[in-house]
């Protein structure tokens, strides 16, 4: 009993890593491969994963607009880790610039609509995140001295040709108006339980490491033509490949535990 | 570079590889039965998933979008 429930446990941790204790080598590397495989591929295609709203919090600057300072350049792209990493990361502000107005570069949740606002002058652009969660804001002018500048997720997004505004979800559980559906609190446990046991810790953990890594890669091999960014059919089979490592997990699972106590698998043979 | 349809049907032909090799390695105890059904595994996975893809294509060609 006891060698089958650590090849649970093992395999809860790394795929393939009970089956490689029970002596299942060549299966537990065909495991760790097969799941390691799917989950990459999963990540490739669906760069929302990640992303979570709750205790999504804006963020504040103060800029010192002085003629002695240097010209602030547009900040340089940074690698992301999008599970480790703030939801809303800003590259690079410069806090003293002799510029007249600045440019804020960042990421965040793929096309997600932010707002940016000095406080003094309530001058706003706003910005939606592209495919990937990159965002570049529209100049916004300074004014001599100190100037208080406010990063929110927006709660409408004005269109430029009809001068009209369109509402934005945001599901910022900071916001009181803000009240999930039953279903919605179901799909948060899945997201916070079950997702990283399942996935295993370690693929679950390391998983925003590699989609960092990986970020722009249609842009160098858009698979469909004509298309800037990953379609959303195809985002939804990044999805199901995540879903399909969990299963794959599942039925590794209880394969480790019926191995030990298969007469058939006594000898070994993988 | 391919259209969406054939990129989405390499991705799904592929979800049914994966999921071929998890059951042949789980349902068998040698690598030989392992690799015969593999291919027995591959057959009805993507005959299925073909087969889905007309059932449902023909309720969208009898009820439209």
């Amino acid at each position: 009993m006891k060698r089958g429930l650590l090849s649970i446990g093992f395999n809860l941790l790394f795929p393939g890593a009970g089956h490689y204790y029970i002596g299942e080598k060549v299966k537990a590397l065909i495991f760790a491969i097969v799941i390691l495989f799917t989950y990459a591929v999963g990540l490739a295609l669906d760069f929302q994963h990640y992303y979570w709203y709750e205790a999504f919090r804006g963020k504040q600057f103060l800029i010192t607009r002085d003629d002695s300072a240097p010209q602030t350049k547009l900040s340089e792209l940074e690698r992301v880790n999008t599970y480790f990493d703030d939801p809303l990361e800003v590259f690079g502000i410069q806090e003293r610039t002799s510029s007249k107005e600045i440019q804020v570069r960042g990421h965040a949740k793929p096309g997600m609509t932010l707002r940016l606002t000095h406080l003094k002058t309530f001058d706003e652009v706003q910005v939606q995140a592209d495919y990937k969660g990159f965002f570049v804001f529209e100049a916004l002018p300074l004014i001599p001295g100190a100037n208080e500048v406010e990063l929110q997720p927006a709660e409408n997004f004005y269109t430029d040709f009809s001068k009209t505004s369109v509402g934005v979800p945001h599901f910022d559980s900071s916001n009181p108006n803000y009240q999930p559906s039953t279903l919605e609190k179901l799909w948060h446990f899945i997201y916070k339980v079950v997702f990283p046991v399942l996935k295993t810790p370690l693929l679950h953990w390391f998983g925003g490491t590699y989609q960092g890594l990986i970020i722009h890669w249609w842009d160098s091999v858009p698979l469909v033509k004509g298309e800037p960014t990953i379609p959303a059919p195809l985002r939804d089979v990044g999805f199901y490949f995540i879903i399909l490592v969990c299963m794959f997990n599942l039925l590794i699972l209880f394969d480790g535990f019926d191995t030990c106590y298969n007469q058939w698998n006594r000898s070994g043979k993988f | 570079m391919m259209s969406l349809p054939v990129a989405l049907l390499f991705f799904l032909f592929l979800s049914c590889v994966l999921f071929s090799i998890i059951y042949s390695l789980v349902d068998n105890h040698t690598p030989e039965e392992a690799f015969k059904d593999f291919f027995a595994n591959l057959k009805i996975y993507f005959g299925g998933l073909i087969l889905c893809a007309v059932f449902v294509n023909g309720l969208q060609a009898l009820f439209g979008q």
